[in-house]
């Protein structure tokens, strides 16, 4: 004990920090990135662990339950069946995974100028949906602020803070979000944005169609390119209404995310090269 | 000793280091109880405060279309930018605001600030005497503000102490800055009184001030539909007019007519109202109603709550009377004659003809089918805000701008002879088989007058009017009387006005009244002599004298002329239409056939002064041709103008030209004769129709 408070670095060095500690949370904009980044780096894996644990927590329960499941069917016809489903099921994770893969690809030729960067998401705003998550990628990994964020499938949003270690991104969802878009048909340009009441359940808003816009339910949205943040192109979400408010020269839409913002686990980052 | 002394100063060490810690700790602990416990509710207020803000949605102003449903003016959507001042340090504010500028500038928008009404740089100079009112505004106290003696002074003050702008920024940046933060500075736009920073910004501009809204902070941008001009406008200009942003007068004057009106929506400052023509007359019955939004935003300035308080209402669509296609005829028949009269050798021209107008009616109705003045103008102009077009526009010599047909106040010359003659007629002065000498000179009250057509030896009406006979004239008017006259002329509605929708002139009548209100003076004989030529003081409409010849092509029933054939709104309901009713003339039918049949030996008798024109068409057509003097005969050519209405003896149409400095009326009859082969379909080349049409009206003939 004795030689631990004589060693004099490391007394100065814990002096320094709770200085500096007082002194930021005196100071009402505490937005220094050190300070935070000093915060967050030791806090990104006890979240990444408590995330992990809640999923295997979840998974550990529903392996019981199937099971319980299981006891009360016919052996002979489960057998059958389970095998035709796994077959179904083996097509379909093939075509979809063929898919996926083909749309990465596709997104890898389109972006030339764009690194891809996988993150993990390990934490997120309370909340149903992931409107406000943050990722364990960073400054150290070259993310920028305003850096997009995709999955395969499409449009997921973009980095609104930068830390050393994890960055915070804003979905499309999220209150905080416009995404200069396109109605992939018509090529009208729209904006697409966060709503109130639409966040609550995964969905979000076009705005400004024009009066004259040819566009229905099950339109592609995707972003314009235009608007100095996102890159041209990434699939955004489908039409689900389109609504003509009585004197509004413009409708707007409501829009299904083709990102389900309910299971996000791992994200993309587009990082300029 | 020695060991004791150091375990002292060890000691030592370790109380400060403690000290250090405590207070360190004490310092948070303070700090976190200070945040949640003492001013915990406060936060917790403020986390939830809301801000309500009201805003406005802008309805769409009503379409206009032609009588076939041509469009003419519609709408097409716009974008704008608007700011709410927001609380951030200076350098952070200057860098977004110029960010801001440059993003705007794309579009070629500059921002408007009253700052460049009193300084300028390169080199930094007051742009006003009186620089006072600009620099109590600028100066953060009074006691500064008697510092700031020069323009130089003024430009480091604002940079440095107002605005505290970045010396890393170039004085042209700077004053970008500077521009927008006076602006800002004088207008404090909070939620309910947001500073518009452009108008109708490109799809791009919009865009890229959306996607980067987090870096915007404040700025949010609203949709808005402005009016577009189709193609067909640009034919039509007098009678469409523009929209522009109101004027502080009318603005005044709209809102004082509103004011008993509960249900009205007042004009604010920057609405966009009518300025000339439809635009302006049926501003009522297309402006719509503005609805009313209702929102709250949180301390982020993020809408969390918002609904319609009142709903838009869009304006209504108005049809015309007018038909786009017969309009281009008479608006290309109307350039390329005046160009083609110009060209004619005549010792009377002095190829001075640039000017005119055309009516073309419809006798059953009084619709207007075209009316086209001469020059004109591009509607589209005023809308693009091009103020290098619209001041060419404004300041062009002959007044492009100024509609002929409604305004224009021409001496009708000799189409006015057959007003004399009804009233000769109805007086008892003549029956249509009187005949009367028409001597080469003749005095009259004491004024000799000669006659332009020479000895025509006796001579009834339909003769008189044939061949134009000043001398006929001259005698049946002076013994008819100026207040008969007068009287008739008024009952045809000459000096009154028409009724049409869009602003007209009354002209003037020449009577006795005329004469003393305006020169003081008695009438004289000759003054009626005069007068029943058309000349001295008669100066009539396009238009009025259009309804004139109208009446008398359907037997005297006169209707009052309109360019609105109705107003529909937004579910298809018809909300307006014009009155059918009419008036009829107390003539006699022998008066008014009489007349007629003077006016179709016009245009069909080897004498008629525009017989040449009408020979080859398959019906008769009843036209008086008319030659106005303008007192200026030495130096500049006479007005020409033409009525004539057809066919003959199934009245559809009603048409009035008139040419200034047109040399002769008829020089300027095969402007009608174009609008009349259009009208019916007779111009084979460009319609099937034509070879039935002629057809039939072989059969009436």
């Amino acid at each position: 004990m004795k030689r631990f408070f004589t060693n004099k670095i490391l007394v100065v060095l814990i002096v320094i920090l709770l200085l500096g500690l007082a002194a930021v949370s005196y100071s009402e904009k505490s937005g220094a990135n050190i300070i935070s980044n000093i915060v967050s780096i030791p806090a990104a894996p006890l979240q990444k662990a408590v995330t992990f644990l809640d999923e295997k927590f979840k998974n550990f329960f529903g392996y019981f339950e199937d099971i319980k499941a299981t006891k009360n069917e016919n052996e002979e016809l489960k057998k059958r069946i389970s095998e035709l489903e796994r077959q179904v099921l083996d097509i379909e994770r093939l075509t979809k995974e063929n898919n996926q893969l083909r749309d990465a690809l596709n997104f890898k030729n389109r972006y030339e100028e764009y690194e891809f960067l996988g993150a993990s998401i390990i934490a997120k705003d309370p909340g149903n949906w992931f409107e406000v998550f943050t990722i364990d990628r960073g400054s150290k990994d070259g993310i920028e602020a305003d850096s997009p964020v995709i999955t395969a499938y499409g449009l997921v949003g973009r980095v609104s803070k930068v830390d050393l270690l994890t960055s915070k991104v804003v979905s499309i969802i999220d209150m905080d979000s416009t995404v200069s878009a396109r109605l992939s048909k018509s090529r009208d340009l729209i904006v697409v944005r966060g709503d109130v009441e639409l966040r609550n359940e995964g969905k979000c808003r076009a705005d400004y169609i024009p009066p004259d816009a040819d566009v229905l339910p099950g339109d592609t949205i995707e972003t314009s390119g235009i608007g100095g943040i996102f890159p041209k192109g990434i699939i955004i979400g489908k039409v689900v209404k389109v609504v003509q408010s009585e004197g509004h020269y413009d409708s707007y839409a409501i829009i299904e995310p083709v990102v389900d913002f309910k299971r996000l686990e791992d994200v993309i980052v587009l990082k300029k090269k | 000793m020695k060991n004791k002394e150091k375990k002292h100063e060890g000691l030592d060490r370790y109380i400060i280091l403690a000290v250090f810690i405590f207070a360190a700790s004490a310092a948070i602990i303070y700090n976190l109880a200070k945040i949640q416990i003492i001013n915990g509710q406060k936060y917790k207020e403020e986390s939830v405060y809301r801000l309500a803000a009201t805003g406005s949605i802008y309805p769409k102003r009503g379409d206009i279309y032609d009588r076939n449903g041509v469009p003419i003016a519609g709408s097409r959507m716009g974008y704008c930018a608007q700011y709410v001042d927001v609380k951030m340090p200076a350098k952070e504010k200057n860098q977004m605001l110029l960010e801001l500028i440059k993003v705007l500038e794309k579009d070629g928008k500059t921002i408007k600030s009253r700052l460049k009404n009193y300084i300028d740089i390169n080199p930094v100079r007051f742009k006003t005497d009186a620089p006072e009112t600009f620099i109590k505004n600028i100066a953060k106290t009074e006691e500064d503000a008697k510092y700031i003696i020069t323009a130089e002074q003024a430009f480091q003050y604002m940079r440095e102490k107002t605005f505290e702008i970045d010396p890393s920024y170039t004085v042209e940046e700077a004053f970008k800055i500077m521009q927008l933060r006076y602006e800002i500075l004088l207008s404090q736009p909070q939620l309910n009184n947001p500073m518009i920073l452009a108008e109708d910004i490109s799809v791009e501009v919009m865009s890229e001030l959306e996607e980067r809204s987090s870096e915007f902070r404040g700025v949010t941008t609203f949709v808005k539909p402005y009016r577009v001009y189709y193609e067909a406008a640009s034919l039509l200009p007098h009678v469409l007019g523009y929209v522009s942003e109101i004027s502080a007068d009318d603005l005044a004057k709209f809102n004082e007519e509103l004011k008993d009106d509960e249900n009205s929506v007042p004009y604010a400052a920057g609405d966009i109202v009518g300025q000339m023509g439809i635009e302006r007359a049926a501003e009522s019955l297309l402006r719509g109603i503005k609805g009313k939004t209702f929102r709250e935003v949180d301390e982020n300035g993020r809408t969390t709550t918002s609904y319609t308080e009142r709903e838009a209402v869009p304006g209504n669509d108005i049809y015309l009377t007018l038909d786009v296609k017969l309009q281009k005829i008479a608006r290309d028949a109307l350039i390329s004659n005046i160009q083609r009269i110009r060209t004619i050798k005549d010792k009377k021209n002095f190829h001075d003809a640039d000017a005119g107008a055309v009516v073309v009616m419809d006798v059953n109705t009084g619709e207007i089918l075209a009316m086209a003045s001469y020059p004109d103008f591009d509607p589209r102009a005023f809308l693009e805000n091009n103020t290098e077009a619209i001041n060419a526009i404004r300041n062009a010599p002959n007044s492009p701008m100024f509609n002929r047909a409604t305004s224009g106040n021409y001496a009708p010359g000799s189409t006015y002879k057959p007003l004399v003659a009804i009233a000769a007629l109805e007086t008892g002065t003549i029956t249509p088989y009187t005949k009367i000498r028409c001597p080469y000179r003749e005095e009259i009250g004491n004024m000799v007058f000669t006659n332009l057509e020479g000895d025509q030896g006796y001579i009834n009406l339909e003769k008189a009017l044939e061949t134009s006979s000043n001398m006929y004239f001259y005698k049946v008017g002076v013994q008819t009387g100026i207040d008969n006259i007068v009287k008739w002329a008024k009952i045809f509605g000459f000096g009154n006005k028409t009724g049409i929708e869009i602003g007209e002139s009354i002209g003037s009548l020449a009577s006795k009244e005329y004469k003393k209100q305006n020169f003081g003076e008695d009438w004289y004989p000759a003054n009626t002599a005069m007068a029943s030529i058309g000349q001295l003081y008669n100066a009539f409409t396009p238009v009025q004298i259009a309804n004139y010849v109208a009446t008398i092509a359907n037997d005297g029933k006169k209707y009052t002329p309109h360019l609105i054939k109705m107003a529909v709104d937004d579910d298809g309901k018809i909300v307006y239409e014009p009155s059918t009713e009419y008036t009829q003339i107390p003539a006699k039918q022998s008066t008014i056939d009489a007349v007629k049949k003077g006016m179709i030996a016009v245009t069909n008798k080897t004498d008629g002064t525009a017989a040449s024109h009408f020979k080859d068409l398959p019906f008769k057509v009843a036209g008086k041709t008319g030659t106005s003097e303008t007192g200026y005969e030495s130096t500049s050519s006479s007005n020409g103008l033409f009525v004539c209405y057809a066919p003959y003896d199934k009245p559809e149409i009603a048409i009035a030209v008139v040419v200034e400095h047109g040399v002769w009326g008829a020089y300027t009859a095969p402007i009608a004769k174009e609008i009349i082969m259009e009208y019916f379909n007779l111009n084979k080349e460009n319609n099937n129709n034509a070879n039935q049409a002629a057809e039939t009206i072989d059969i009436i003939w």
